[in-house]
């Protein structure tokens, strides 16, 4: 899209248009935390009462292939009062071979670049926004939204368009072992769906424990411990609800409770139950080496650091945001 | 085909200008300090020479790793953190010329054979002018690279510096492989009128060198090595031994055999050497080599000009038993004595317009070089060595000094110097090109040193001697400490191994880190070679010269007897045409066997043109000292002689 017409040329004669000094948002370059804070003891699927223990030590990892997406999004112009935004949004699939995680084929990276405001049909010049993105997203309905609202709305839009992207990459994965940054709530293709496809949390605003006996169990675990399997509740816009387990990573003197700890989604099978150490000890292998300097290097793991990467290697600078508005 | 390696990179902190850019490459990329590459865009192709490698991974903070493996170095991660390879490269031509712009971001490529010609721009001269110097690139593929003879033995720019560390192989092999091409591959510049070809003179200043030039180096120990053959081959140079080359020496303290280690039958026989002696009046000339610079004031040095003019000029004196022209040095001290007495005797202090008391100095001072440099002083009048004859195209002139103390080496150096820039000056060297060879200027030109006839001469010839046929090939250990002049002058400049203490000197500033860590521990037969038409130095890699070594030569070649001079005689006639050789030898068999008398027919001998009859001269000796009818000795004007 970059050396099409820039967007202030396109709005120059619609006064109810004002293109601004792109602003990029606030935390807009990776998935912002999402969804409702809560705590609840979940459903067991491994043993007769929620425990923890030592997963045996593998010094090996069976995952070879590692999936991640970012977003990025620029307030660029006004409609009124209503803001305009443009984003990039893109998710890849990066194979490990030999130790060395290398960039992805065609096939294994998606992005997208899009407009997002309300009522954009509607502006004479819509055709010509159309032509310097993939795509232009209506957002709200309604008379009269109010315009903070409309900003949270478009916010949503994008983390969802990131979530579509990182889905479509997951369902057509075909291959080894997948571990995902994140749920696999809409990863997996069914309930059937047998492929080694693990998802790494690293939030803990749903918890899955709420009992004090859980609560206490979960939070005084060592480094190399994991959890019961439990089956997490499906989400609003998941298509199925998939296995889990806490798996602590790393401990350290002076941290909270959280330090170190993720939680691990697998599909809800029984073979994967079975598997859970096995995959527990994979997950345990990745903690080396440490994703330093990154602030979540205590639940990131470096092969989806490596991914963040790519994809941040690929995002548009802030000159050609800037070219591509004409500002 | 060009191999694609990596992408130019423009940062913000680091920014690509219109002389250096950078790139990424792969870590497995064959790149490295001097390697050339291209970039090559729809519209434009920049071409760059390697001047600096950065090497990264992801890695923040040493401890980051540390922490990663628990500081347990067995442990092996599942992953490897990526690396990559940046480098800088410096600009050496861009494809269109104008306008001078930034590099562009473009793919980065490795030069093939036609982009080094291109980036070195031998694309244009290498056909007519050019002089290989070297290759490029290993063995997989060297690519030939050419010097512009215009711009290395004038007119257009002139002269070589070489600067390398003592004993490392690097200033004199290249020099070596250097001439050798040169006489190999230089055309005279068509339509060019005058004299035509090109020569060298040598000094060959410690050990044996310079001593073995005519021998193959198949007679060595050491062959050439594969790689040695095949730059030989990629270059188109034969790899023999020089074709023609004539070795000078002075005479041994005994006054009869020479000072050199090529005294040695087998070699006489072959090439003999030839003897070099200046006459009283060069030494006079240069008596500032010779003489404390406190001895010698204005005052000293016009009496001494006074003696000089007087031996120059013949002029005839009586004194004592002496009746005629002073021609050696024993002459001379005893005329000076002889005018002290008188102005004693006379109550003056003045002999002429000269002081009595500057006189005694002097010849206080003169007495004691008659015995120092009895070797180099003519027995009488003028001096033999290469200047007797024309220079010769495609010869190679060695002076031996090996054998001389330091003292000893400078008078040579300064009274053969001096001769070139008097021939230079005249314009009588007798080939197009004269190349002369001086090694150790630090010594010779030091810079902050005196303004000494010596430092003179080397700056006229280092500032005009491209337009008149004269190229310096000066070389030194410490290039900081020669004459800034002299240098500068220099169009071409090549460095070998170079010492980290000379490395810090300001003059290596022009140099990135890492090409100055480079030459700190460049290899024997690699060196970085800076020329007119090459916007930045170049790495390249030159082979052995085809010569024999000095060590084997002189282990294979070991000092003979000294002969009678009778036999000295007898070897000397074959140089002269064959058609006297018959009778020439004859009368040698019925020669006096007078040992002064043998001597002086000898000197007389070497001071002969070799095209020239030696029969008068043996017949003479027969004779006795009366100078026959028919002799043209060196002296005499000679229009046939272009140093005459």
């Amino acid at each position: 899209m970059l050396g099409a017409t820039p967007l202030a040329k396109v709005f120059k004669d619609n006064p109810s248009v004002k293109v601004v000094l792109p602003q990029p948002f606030e935390g807009s370059q990776f998935p912002a935390q999402t969804g409702v804070a809560e705590a609840k003891d979940a459903e067991l699927v491994e043993g007769a009462r929620f425990e923890t223990r030592d997963v045996p030590e593998l010094g090996y990892s069976g995952f070879d292939h590692f999936l991640d997406g970012a977003q990025r999004s620029w307030l660029v112009a006004y409609h009124g009062l209503y803001p305009i935004y443009y984003s990039v949004t893109c998710a890849a699939v990066l194979p490990r071979i030999e130790r060395q995680v290398l960039p992805p084929d065609d096939q294994n990276y998606a992005n997208v670049r899009a407009f997002f405001g309300y009522l954009l049909p509607s502006l004479p010049e819509f055709q010509e926004l159309r032509s310097l993105a993939d795509e232009v997203r209506s957002v709200g309905s309604g008379k009269d939204p109010s315009p903070a609202d409309i900003g949270d709305k478009i916010m949503n839009a994008i983390s969802d368009r990131r979530d579509e992207l990182e889905r479509k990459l997951a369902r057509e994965f075909r291959g080894g072992a997948l571990l995902v940054d994140g749920g696999i709530g809409r990863s997996l293709q069914d309930e059937a769906d047998s492929r080694v496809v693990v998802g790494v949390v690293k939030s803990h605003r749903k918890q899955y424990f709420a009992s004090e006996e859980r609560a206490s169990l979960v939070v005084s675990m060592k480094p190399g411990m994991r959890s019961s399997v439990f089956l997490r509740e499906q989400g609003v816009n998941d298509d199925l609800a998939p296995y889990s387990f806490y798996l602590k990573l790393h401990d350290r003197e002076g941290q909270g409770p959280f330090f170190g700890l993720v939680r691990v989604e697998m599909p809800p099978l029984e073979e994967f139950v079975d598997r859970a150490d096995e995959i527990a000890g994979w997950i345990l292998a990745e903690r080396a080496p440490l994703s330093l300097p990154d602030p979540r290097y205590d639940r990131m793991l470096y092969p989806i650091r490596l991914v963040e990467q790519y994809l941040k290697s690929r995002l548009p600078s802030e000159s050609a945001i800037r070219g591509l508005l004409g500002k | 085909m060009n191999m694609e390696i990596g992408r130019v990179i423009g940062t913000e902190k680091r920014p690509n200008t219109a002389y250096t850019f950078f790139f990424w490459t792969a870590v497995a990329a064959k790149v490295g300090i001097g390697t050339l590459v291209k970039v090559q865009t729809e519209t434009s192709a920049v071409y760059g020479v390697v001047v600096e490698a950065e090497g990264f991974n992801d890695l923040e903070s040493p401890l980051h790793e540390f922490l990663s493996v628990g500081g347990n170095a067995d442990q092996i991660p599942p992953t490897l953190r990526p690396e990559m390879r940046v480098f800088e490269a410096a600009v050496l031509r861009r494809d269109p010329e104008e306008p001078i712009g930034a590099v562009p971001i473009g793919p980065v490529f490795l030069a093939d054979e036609r982009d080094v010609q291109v980036a070195l721009r031998t694309d244009s001269y290498a056909e007519q002018y050019g002089i290989p110097c070297g290759v490029y690139g290993d063995k997989d593929g060297y690519v030939p690279v050419h010097l512009d003879h215009r711009y290395l033995l004038g007119p257009e720019s002139g002269h070589i510096n070489v600067t390398g560390t003592s004993g490392l192989a690097s200033k004199t092999s290249f020099i070596l492989f250097l001439l050798s091409s040169i006489f190999q591959k230089y055309q005279d510049v068509p339509n060019e009128e005058g004299h035509k070809g090109v020569a060298a003179l040598l000094f060959n200043t410690k050990g044996g060198d310079l001593l073995y030039l005519d021998h193959s180096h198949e007679e060595g120990v050491e062959q050439l090595s594969e790689g040695d053959l095949a730059i030989y081959q990629a270059t188109g140079i034969r790899p023999e031994p020089f074709q023609s080359v004539r070795y000078f020496a002075p005479y041994a303290t005994d006054g009869k055999s020479l000072n050199t280690r090529r005294r040695n039958k087998i070699l006489d026989e072959r090439n003999p050497t030839r003897p070099i002696t200046f006459g009283l009046a060069e030494i006079l000339k240069h008596a500032e080599v010779l003489l404390n610079r406190d001895d010698l004031d204005a005052k000293a040095d016009g009496y001494l000009q006074y003696l000089a003019e007087m031996v120059r000029n013949e002029e005839s004196v009586t004194f004592g038993t002496h009746s005629g022209p002073i021609e050696t040095l024993d002459d001379l001290n005893a005329f000076v004595k002889f005018q002290l007495r008188q102005a004693d005797e006379g109550g003056k202090n003045q002999i002429g317009s000269h002081s009595a008391f500057t006189a005694r100095k002097m010849s206080n001072r003169l007495s004691t070089l008659t015995n120092r440099f009895k070797g180099l002083i003519a027995s009488k009048g003028q001096g033999t060595g290469p200047f007797v004859q024309a220079f010769q195209p495609n010869t190679v002139y060695v002076v031996d000094v090996a054998g001389l103390n330091s003292q000893e080496q400078n008078l040579v150096f300064a009274a053969v110097v001096s001769q070139l820039r008097e021939r230079m000056e005249n314009g009588n060297l007798g080939v197009a090109r004269m190349v002369a060879m001086i090694d150790e200027l630090n010594k010779y030109a030091p810079s902050g040193g005196a303004e000494t006839y010596v430092v003179q001469s080397l700056k006229e010839i280092s500032s005009r001697g491209r337009y008149m046929g004269l190229t310096l090939f000066g070389a030194q250990q410490f290039r900081s400490r020669v004459d800034k002049e002299i240098v500068g002058n220099a169009a071409t400049h090549v460095f070998g191994h170079v010492e980290a203490e000379e490395l810090a000197q300001p003059g290596y500033s022009y140099f990135s880190p890492s090409v100055k860590e480079k030459l700190g521990a460049l290899p024997q037969g690699q060196v970085l070679v800076k020329h007119p038409h090459f916007a930045q130095p170049i790495f390249l890699r030159f082979p052995r010269p085809a010569c024999l070594k000095g060590q084997d030569g002189m282990r294979r070649y070991l000092l003979t007897e000294v002969e009678s001079v009778k036999a000295t005689i007898q070897r000397r006639l074959l140089a002269f045409p064959a058609a006297y050789l018959t009778e020439s030898r004859a009368i040698l068999t019925g020669l006096t066997n007078d040992e002064e008398l043998l001597q002086d027919t000898l000197h007389r001998l070497n001071a002969l043109k070799e095209d020239q009859d030696p029969r008068p001269i043996l017949r003479r000796g027969k004779k006795g000292l009366e100078e026959p009818e028919g002799i043209r000795m060196p002296n005499s004007a000679d229009k046939d002689d272009p140093f005459a």
